[in-house]
């Protein structure tokens, strides 16, 4: 059984232990650099980034593709025959919309809502 | 450079300030992940958890409250991440225990083995600690945190981290030197998988 005075355990201790602390430090030195570049790229982006990024130009003037006639001539043709279709359709929906609905009332009229649910109308 | 410096990056930072961010990283960044790098084995896993307890301040640093320092508040998240890992790693591999298996050494054995195989043992010895005595360690030994700091990382009073400290260097002397067994203490398992 070999027994030593405390202090001299501590002592053996401390010094293992800062060898230990000296090794962390060596080792972790060397992998700082690459990790600390990306937790760089994690940093948030200053509030006002939106001004100092590059952003498409504003539209302006200048910047209005101007098509050629013939195109443009087809365009209006097709926007022209677009507003059309869109009117027709939209008086032909309101047209069954009404039908519909007269039709609803009168199924609703003739509906008889008592216990027997049966269709009582003509 | 002083806590002053920190709560005015800090508040700069979550203005938007990039510059400040960048300063905070400085600072505290390498102590973080050295601190992550002896808690875990693995440093992928160790950097991981350093990005990510600085992704946590970017989003949450406006909770950062008086009374912690920021210092105090990285490591402190910095060990809950930790801690999460290990116990992850526990349930998934039994393995870990492998890492207790520290060879006991002779007399004047460490003189003979170099400051690297040293510090490895010591590490080996580190990593088959209960959590919170590691944790203690690391943070008092390695990271040079006062008491008081390292007390708040971990959540207990001075008096309890004192505690910690001791069964931990009890707990190191069996393992790493010649110090007589029936002198050492039965206790140090006490605290093992305490929250």
């Amino acid at each position: 059984m070999k027994h030593e005075r405390p202090a001299q355990h501590d002592v053996e201790l401390d010094a293992l232990l800062a060898d230990w602390r000296a090794q962390g430090v060596a080792s972790t030195e060397a992998a700082l650099p690459s990790a600390v570049a990306r937790a760089l790229e994690n940093v948030p982006l200053p509030v006002n980034a939106a001004h100092a990024a590059p952003s498409l130009p504003a539209p302006s003037v200048d910047n209005v593709v101007e098509l050629p006639r013939r195109q443009r001539a087809l365009a209006t043709v097709l926007l022209l025959a677009a507003a059309i279709s869109g009117l027709f359709v939209g008086s032909s929906t309101s047209v069954l919309r009404d039908e519909d609905t007269s039709s609803d009332a009168s199924d609703v009229a003739s509906f008889d809502y008592g216990t027997t649910l049966s269709w009582t109308g003509e | 450079m002083n806590e002053a410096h920190d709560e005015g990056w800090l508040r700069a930072s979550l203005a938007g300030d990039a510059a400040a961010s960048k300063k905070l990283v400085e600072r505290h960044f390498p102590s973080i992940l050295r601190f992550s790098r002896r808690m875990l084995r693995d440093p992928h896993e160790a950097e991981d958890i350093a990005q990510e307890t600085f992704l946590r301040l970017w989003k949450n640093g406006d909770r950062v409250e008086g009374g912690a320092t920021l210092r105090t508040w990285l490591f402190r998240v910095a060990h809950n991440l930790a801690i999460d890992r290990i116990r992850a790693k526990k349930k998934v591999s039994l393995d870990e225990d492998a890492h207790e298996d520290v060879p006991a050494s002779g007399p004047g054995a460490a003189a003979i083995l170099d400051q690297k195989e040293r510090a490895e043992r010591v590490q080996r010895a580190i990593e088959a600690l209960p959590e919170r005595q590691r944790a203690a360690i690391v943070l008092v030994f390695h990271e040079g945190l006062p008491q008081t700091e390292a007390a708040s990382v971990l959540g207990v009073s001075v008096d309890a981290l004192e505690s910690l400290l001791a069964r931990a260097r009890r707990s190191l002397k069996k393992t790493l030197t010649t110090y007589d067994e029936d002198e050492a203490s039965p206790e140090e398992d006490e605290d093992r998988g305490a929250p």
